[in-house]
């Protein structure tokens, strides 16, 4: 079960996030989860958020080179050793990049992997639960 | 010193009418040997018996860097393959190079006029010269060479890449005379000031040229190496070095008339401006036997003066040049034209079309970066491919220009975009 995750082309310079982190509220998304990856001269913002689709747009519109990237979002218990135990089940499995999306309840792990629908059937096998995309988009959303 | 008093110091008179018997010449044996000439002199119904001095020079047609391109290579040589004993080339606009070639004589007469030049720097048969000009097919090298060796001095061809090395035979060797780059000479006397062995150094004169500098940093370099310099200025396609130097009262260059006749022209009207008024500098060459060239556009902007030097030469001076007529950037000595930039960019094909070159000066050396736009099309979420891209650019701008580029991946749109001639290159070296 993929998720949507969306990856933004970032030059290395201020205020390039804020405008990025602007241009989410005014379109009324969330942000659920992020990580950024740098060189001395650009980078690459990717996001979990409450509606991709939406986000894509609306960043294309502001001249942000994006696109929609699938990631798998595995849950993991917030308990010692439980990420260590996630990675031995995948190491013979290259892992481009992982980050984390944590709610009061449990974490769970965003990992991009080449061949997911591999990564998927090896943790599903082992009884992981990968957070659906509804799950993933909204997973600490506070409710009013 | 004056190394030929007869030619460097003849009257006006005497001048013209030497140039007048050469132009003659000249242009008779290219409308024989040349069809490139031959015809276009021909498209304008030209006789070589229509031209009988130089006052009838500005009925000849021009001809430009890309005449020599369209007939790559040899097409414009005048004289057989067997009679040319060298061949030069420079990068062109398109990645084709220009060829020039050289007879026997017209080596000599090189070597003449740069050894007119280095007699100007004050260097005699006494001094021990570091030729510290690249070595190969670009002109600098063996053309100080030759000039060096033709004075009689003692010539240490160091070519370039190796600055320990030249720093440290510049004291073994107790040499007097440089002849290199004016950013490549100052990246040297830093070099000498950290180490401190600046107090070691015998050198007297340096003759610099190749690129475009200021006189800032002409006062900066006799200072900060307590050395006379002096700017030394040709192109390939009219000789190499040694078309015209500065003298001890650095009140312009002076062109070895004899064998290169000056004209300035307006670069919009083509037509001729009068004395001391900036236009761009055209050559007919007066001597030369494998690619004599006439009315050579050389797209460089200057003024002329043809009053007598303090110095006591007669031969006209150029001014410090202000600028170029075309987009061509001299980087470390190298000729770039913007044009190679975006043929290579559109060769790798995986940018959108919109690209900014920015030239800077940093620790006396040029830098040039190539800034391009990260199309959507192209952006994958990994930083892997993202480098590889960066690295493919740099290469292929390698190859093409002959010079390490640095890349810079930016965000879409935000190279400016204009109606009408997009502004592709900013320089910030301020170097007229």
């Amino acid at each position: 079960m993929a998720v949507k995750q969306v990856s933004v082309f970032m030059e290395n310079r201020e205020g390039r996030l804020e405008e990025v982190t602007k241009t989410l509220k005014d379109e009324g998304i969330n942000i659920t989860s992020l990580s950024l990856a740098e060189t001395s001269d650009y980078g690459i913002l990717r996001l979990i958020v409450s509606d991709p689709e939406r986000a894509l747009t609306a960043l294309k519109a502001a001249d942000f080179s994006s696109r929609i990237t699938k990631v798998v979002a595995v849950k993991l218990s917030h308990e010692t050793g439980s990420f260590h135990k996630m990675l031995s089940e995948l190491k013979n499995i290259n892992i481009e990049y992982m980050y984390v999306l944590s709610t009061s309840e449990y974490a769970s792990m965003i990992v991009k992997i080449a061949d997911y629908e591999k990564a998927e059937k090896i943790l599903t096998d082992k009884g992981y639960t990968l957070l659906s995309e509804g799950e993933a988009y909204n997973a600490n959303v506070v409710q009013a | 010193m004056i190394w030929n008093e007869t030619k460097e110091c003849m009257s006006r008179d005497e001048m013209q009418a030497l140039q007048s018997a050469r132009l003659v010449k000249t242009v008779d044996k290219v409308y024989h040997n040349v069809e490139f000439y031959r015809k276009k002199m021909q498209a304008v119904g030209l006789e070589p018996g229509d031209i009988r001095g130089i006052e009838d020079l500005p009925k000849l047609p021009y001809t430009t860097k890309l005449d020599l391109r369209d007939n790559y290579p040899f097409g414009l040589f005048a004289v057989p393959m067997s009679e040319v004993v060298r061949v030069h080339a420079s990068s062109g606009t398109t990645g084709k190079a220009t060829v020039v070639g050289y007879t026997r004589r017209d080596i000599e007469i090189w070597s003449e006029c740069v050894a007119r030049a280095m007699s100007q720097a004050g260097i005699t048969k006494d001094d021990r010269i570091q030729v510290a000009y690249g070595y190969g097919l670009f002109t600098g090298g063996l053309g100080a060479h030759y000039g060096a060796e033709h004075l009689g001095a003692t010539v240490i061809p160091m070519s370039t890449g190796n600055t320990k090395k030249l720093t440290t035979m510049m004291q073994d060797f107790e040499a007097t005379a440089i002849a290199c780059t004016p950013s490549y000479l100052l990246h040297i006397a830093e070099t000498l000031e950290e180490s401190g062995e600046i107090a070691n150094i015998k050198l007297k004169a340096a003759i610099c040229g190749a690129e475009p500098w200021t006189e800032n940093m002409r006062l900066q370099i006799e200072e900060r190496l307590h050395i006379k310099a002096y700017d030394i200025y040709g192109l390939s396609e009219v000789m190499g070095p040694g078309v015209a130097c500065d003298c001890q009262y650095h009140k312009g260059l002076h062109v070895y008339e004899d064998h290169f006749l000056p004209e300035i022209v307006s670069p919009e009207t083509l037509q001729p401006v009068a004395e001391g008024e900036t236009g761009e500098l055209v050559f007919t060459t007066l001597t030369k036997e494998a690619l004599p060239l006439i009315r050579y556009r050389t797209k460089d902007l200057t003024s002329i003066d043809y009053s007598k030097c303090e110095c006591g030469r007669t031969l006209a001076r150029i001014s410090r040049f202000k600028g170029r007529s075309d987009d061509m950037l001299i980087i470390r000595g190298v000729n770039v034209f913007p044009s190679q930039i975006e043929t290579a960019l559109l060769e790798v094909g995986e940018t959108t079309p919109n690209y900014l070159i920015i030239v800077d000066r940093v620790d006396h050396q040029d830098t040039l970066e190539v800034r391009v736009e990260v199309d959507e099309k192209y952006f994958s979420d990994d930083m892997a491919s993202l480098d590889q891209l960066t690295k493919k650019i740099a290469a292929v701008l390698k190859q093409a220009l002959g010079l390490a580029v640095k890349v810079k991946l930016v965000e879409p749109k935000t190279i400016e975009r204009s109606e009408g001639k997009a502004k592709r290159v900013i320089d910030k070296r301020h170097l007229v």
